[in-house]
């Protein structure tokens, strides 16, 4: 991939990839710094991006690989992002936001926040970023059953979330 | 299990929620300028250069995957059966306490091996000869210095000599003639201790004045139960053997260790040799205390006193066959009598000297062997108790070292082994990544 192409995909995937980075280590500076690692990462072995739609898995992988690597390797990471999700709770200052909306997404945000990682991130891949199964497989390095099985973990356990509960029940009545 | 498009829209909205930092691609770029422009000028092909940052963030810690776990699994087994083959030699893990307290001992061994070599005696003499050679170090340390203020003192002994002599001048040559007459008895002992005694005792040039020397020693010898009259019989007759005598003998029976006391009196020229063999007698020599005293000096000056006194009392009789009156007959009488006083102790001093320079003394004193062991039956019952508690203890630690000492090894190792599968397995990752 030519330098120039890189760049113009790195910057047009850095707000998705960011966000997702975001739900997955609930602190934006964390996020920022993850993102930029696994950026890094990407331009340095950029001779290994495979060619086509499988660069998006690809991409993150490593971006999964870098919040990983912080969520484990720093022990400090825990007490941190505790002080940051509290300033990182959607904003309801937005005016564009239905307030439903906002108090959904924080409700499911502390859903999350209580699933373990290997049940979180699929969830975020598959449901934010977007990505197909076998995408989400390619990107935690796990098989496409193995994903499969873990989002309905994910969602089972999501339904049977307290926060969670009366959103169930409003789109079931619906 | 929850909507799909429940999911889609609250993660959505969430998202939305953080705000992309609007320099977080500029910053990216400017991290990654220098290498864009390196890696336009060499080509997009080219691997471009990795900065210390870049290495340094690699550096992060990584928790293994299942691969790196069952990696990580395997080389602990693997070093949890090589650490007890290697310490213990192939003896299996069992005997590797064993096996690594007897490499321990042959390390030892080693190096009281290396020590006996650097003190230049083989093998198992070593221990014996280190315990000779130190005795007549002892004699010659003790008998060496003799020569020395024995020179010393004579020169003094020839100044005073010359300043105090004054106009008796005569009376002192002659005394040097009288000490002459004993320079051939004198002689032939110091001859007999240059023979008989330590080598270092040999003085190069022979005096002209004869050698008094006072020996004096005190042995005391440990000896094994029962052995303390054999020893005091072979010490009076070792006195007859060296032609001397046994001046004072006592024996101190009764209750735990008998005990007796020996004081030979031998020729000074036979001192070392008694002493040397006195020592033979004992299964231990518990101190030995020797000292050497020159009293040649006043030996001679005691004799040039007594020659000088002799001849006033000559010239005092010639005044007193010559006294007239009975106050000048009185009066020389009592200056005779006061000098036939002063010779005469003059005379019994230079006896004294002249028997403590011909026999030497050594007292001998012998024990018998105390046993090391203190009586246990002695001992109250919480003095043994406490005892026993210590011991068990100190044994309790031995233990726990021995056991510990490997453990910890092996736990290094292994320590070692994860370090070494962690930087594997992140090789492994970036090669993938």
């Amino acid at each position: 991939m030519h330098v120039d192409d890189l760049d113009s995909w790195l910057a047009e995937s850095y707000p998705a990839a960011y966000r997702t980075a975001c739900l997955v280590l609930r602190s934006p500076a964390d996020a920022e710094d993850a993102v930029q690692d696994a950026f890094l990462r990407v331009w340095r072995f950029r001779d290994a991006i495979p060619p086509g739609d499988g660069r998006r898995a690809w991409l993150y992988r490593v971006v999964v690989n870098a919040c990983l690597s912080r969520l484990r390797g720093d022990k400090q990471w825990r007490h941190r992002s505790d002080d940051d999700a509290l300033v990182s709770v959607p904003a309801q200052s937005d005016p564009q936001h239905d307030a439903e909306d906002a108090a959904l997404a924080r409700c499911l945000t502390d859903a999350l926040e209580r699933l373990p990682e290997h049940l979180r991130v699929p969830v975020v891949l598959r449901y934010y970023s977007g990505l197909a199964e076998r995408e989400i497989a390619v990107a935690i390095q796990r098989r496409p059953g193995t994903v499969k099985s873990r989002l309905s973990e994910a969602r089972r356990r999501l339904a049977d979330d307290p926060a969670l509960a009366a959103w169930v029940e409003l789109e079931v009545a619906r | 299990m929850i909507g799909e498009d429940l999911l889609e829209r609250g993660l959505g909205t969430a998202a939305d929620a953080y705000e992309v930092p609007s320099d977080g691609v500029d910053r990216l770029r400017e991290l990654l300028a220098p290498r864009t422009q390196a890696a336009g000028a060499a080509g997009a092909a080219s691997a471009p250069g990795d900065s210390g940052g870049a290495w340094l963030r690699r550096l992060h810690v990584h928790r293994p995957g299942p691969r790196g776990w069952m990696g990580l699994a395997a080389a602990t087994v693997a070093v949890l059966i090589a650490v007890p083959i290697a310490v213990g030699g192939g003896g299996g893990p069992s005997s590797s306490g064993g096996a690594s307290s007897a490499a321990s001992g042959g390390a030892s061994s080693a190096a009281s091996g290396g020590a006996s070599g650097f003190s230049n005696t083989p093998g198992e003499h070593a221990p014996l000869k280190s315990a000779r050679v130190p005795a007549p170090a002892v004699n010659g340390v003790v008998a060496a210095p003799v020569p020395a203020p024995q020179s010393f003192d004579r020169l003094r002994a020839g100044a005073d000599v010359g300043t105090t002599a004054g106009g008796a001048s005569a009376g002192y040559a002659s005394a040097g003639g009288a000490s002459a007459g004993d320079a051939s008895a004198g002689g032939a002992s110091a001859g007999g201790t240059s023979a008989g005694g330590a080598p270092s005792t040999v003085v190069p040039n022979p005096p002209a004045v004869p050698e008094r020397i006072v020996k004096t020693g005190e042995l005391d010898l440990e000896v094994h139960k029962g052995d303390v009259t054999r020893v005091l019989t072979r010490l009076t007759a070792l006195a007859a053997l060296e032609r001397g005598y046994v001046a004072d003998s006592r024996t101190i029976e009764g209750g735990g260790a008998p005990s007796g006391m020996v004081t030979l009196r031998v020729p000074v020229a036979s001192f070392d040799d008694t002493v040397n063999r006195a020592r033979g007698y004992g299964s231990k020599v518990l101190s030995l205390e020797t000292s050497a005293q020159d009293v040649t000096s006043r030996y001679v000056d005691l004799g040039a006193r007594i020659n000088a006194l002799q001849k006033t009392r000559a010239t005092f009789l010639t005044l007193l066959s010559k006294a007239t009156t009975i106050g000048e007959t009185l009066a020389v009488q009592q200056r005779v009598s006061d000098v036939q006083t002063q010779i005469e102790r003059l005379q019994g001093q230079r006896k004294v000297l002249a028997n403590q320079s011909a026999l030497s003394t050594l007292t001998v004193t012998v024990n018998q062997r105390v046993a090391a062991v203190a009586a246990p039956h002695h001992e109250s019952g919480f003095v043994r108790a406490v005892d026993r508690s210590v011991s068990r203890f100190v044994r309790g630690v031995e233990a726990i070292v021995g056991v510990i000492g490997p453990i910890l090894l092996a736990l290094i190792l292994i320590v070692l082994a994860w370090l070494g599968g962690r930087l594997g397995y992140r090789l492994l990752r970036r090669r993938l990544v």
